[in-house]
C-alpha cells in the first residue's frame, strides 16, 4: 500500500495519494486496536504515521496537499510510538527513528519553524555521521529528499 | 532549509557537503539516476548561493548543466512530477541570477518559464498546492523585476496576480506559514512600489525575494 501511494504521488495524483495514505493508516490503527501491540506492530504503526506525514507534508520537491500541521502531528505520533518501544537495538526501530526525526525536521522547516528544524537536522546528521557511506538511511535520504 | 531562513553562507557550506556525498554515491553507482540527480541539485544550489553571497567564484554553468540534465530526465519521463518541480526551481534560480546581475530581460524569460512549468503541474494535478504557491511567488518576483525596469503597471498586475493566488490558498490553508509569509512579502513589495513610483526609480531599493524552494 505504501509503495502504491508513493507511485501515485510521483505520478502527480496527489489527492489520491493523500487519501490512500490515510486509508493505509486507518487499517494500521484498527489492527493496533484489535491486537495487543508488540514492538514490531508498534514499529509498523509508526511507519504508517510516517507514510501519512510524507504524503501530507511532502518530501523534497514532491507535490503535496500542504497539510503541514497534520504532517507534523503524524511525525510526532510516530516518534512517540517509537519512544515507547524498549527494544532500542532493533535495526528497524533505529532506522525508523532516524527517518521520522528527519521528516519531522523537514516538515517543521516547511512550517517556517526554522530553529527547531535546524536543531533536529543537526541531531540527525550527527547521529548518522560516524559511518556516512555505510548508513542505509543516507542512501534513502538522498533518494527521497534530494532537494530540501 | 537554510536558504529559506536567509542563512546563505551556512546553506552554501551544507550544499557543498551534499555535493561531496553525492559525488561519492555517483562514483560508487554511476548508473544510479537518483544519485546523479542529487549531485545536480547540489550543484544548482551551490551556484545560486554563491551569486546571492556575491562570491567572486560564482559561476552559472553548473546550474545551467543541472537544468539541462533535468530537462532530459523530464523529457524521458514526463509523467513524473518530481522533475517538473525541480525544473520550476531551476528556471527560477536562473532568473534570479540574471536579475542579480542586472539582466531583466533574460530574468523575465526564465521566471516565465518557471511559471509555465508550475502551471503545467497545477493543470494536471488539481490537489497539488505546492505548484500553486510557486506560481503565486513567481508572480510576485516577476513584479519585482518589472518594478526595477520601471514598468509600474506590469509590476502592479503581477502583484495583483500573486495576491489573488495567495488569497485562494489561504482559503483552504488559512494557517499555512509559508503562504502567510509570501503574502507579507507581496504587501512589502506594494509599499516599496508605491514609494519608488514617486521617485521614478526602484533600483536603489533592496527587494527581498521569495525563495522558489518550498
Amino acid at each position: 500500500m505504501v509503495s502504491y501511494v508513493r507511485v501515485l504521488e510521483v505520478a502527480g495524483r496527489t489527492g489520491d495519494a493523500s487519501r490512500g495514505a490515510e486509508k493505509a493508516f486507518a487499517i494500521c490503527e484498527r489492527l493496533s486496536r484489535d491486537h495487543q501491540l508488540d514492538a514490531s506492530t508498534q514499529a509498523v504503526l509508526a511507519g504508517a504515521h510516517l507514510g501519512v506525514a510524507i504524503v501530507l507534508g511532502g518530501s523534497g520537491s514532491s507535490s503535496t496537499v500542504r497539510k503541514i500541521p497534520q504532517a507534523i502531528q503524524n511525525d510526532q505520533a510516530a516518534l512517540s510510538l517509537l519512544g515507547a518501544i524498549h527494544e532500542t537495538q532493533n535495526p528497524l526501530v533505529q532506522s525508523l527513528n532516524v527517518k521520522v526525526r528527519f521528516f519531522l525536521a523537514f516538515h517543521l522547516n516547511k512550517a517556517r519553524r526554522f530553529r527547531e528544524s535546524e536543531q533536529l537536522f543537526d541531531e540527525v546528521i550527527a547521529a548518522a555521521n560516524p559511518h556516512p557511506f555505510q548508513n542505509p538511511f543516507l542512501k534513502d535520504y538522498s533518494n527521497r529528499v534530494a532537494s530540501c | 532549509m537554510l536558504e529559506r531562513s536567509g542563512a546563505h553562507a551556512k546553506a552554501l557550506a551544507d550544499f557543498e557537503n551534499d555535493r561531496e556525498l553525492a559525488e561519492a554515491m555517483v562514483k560508487a553507482e554511476p548508473d544510479n539516476i537518483d544519485a546523479g540527480t542529487l549531485l545536480q541539485i547540489a550543484n544548482a544550489h551551490i551556484a545560486i548561493e554563491k551569486f546571492r553571497l556575491g562570491r567572486k567564484d560564482a559561476d552559472v554553468q553548473p546550474l545551467n548543466n543541472a537544468v539541462a540534465i533535468g530537462e532530459r530526465l523530464y523529457a524521458a519521463n514526463p509523467a513524473e512530477h518530481f522533475y517538473r518541480n525541480l525544473l520550476t526551481g531551476g528556471y527560477s534560480y536562473q532568473g534570479e541570477i540574471f536579475f542579480l546581475t542586472g539582466q531583466s530581460g533574460p530574468a523575465l524569460e526564465r521566471y516565465t518559464k518557471g511559471i509555465q512549468m508550475a502551471e503545467s503541474i497545477a493543470a494536471s494535478d488539481s490537489d497539488d498546492l505546492e505548484s500553486r504557491l510557486q506560481i503565486a511567488k513567481l508572480h510576485d518576483t516577476i513584479g519585482v523585476v518589472r518594478a526595477h525596469s520601471r514598468e509600474w503597471d506590469l509590476a502592479r498586475r503581477e502583484f495583483d496576480s500573486s495576491e489573488a493566488g495567495l488569497r485562494e490558498l489561504l482559503q483552504s490553508r488559512p494557517e499555512d506559514a509559508e503562504v502567510l509569509y509570501a503574502s507579507s512579502l507581496v504587501k512589502q513589495h506594494w509599499t516599496l512600489l508605491n514609494s519608488c513610483t514617486r521617485t521614478k526609480t526602484c533600483r536603489s531599493t533592496s527587494w527581498p525575494l521569495a525563495s522558489p524552494i518550498i
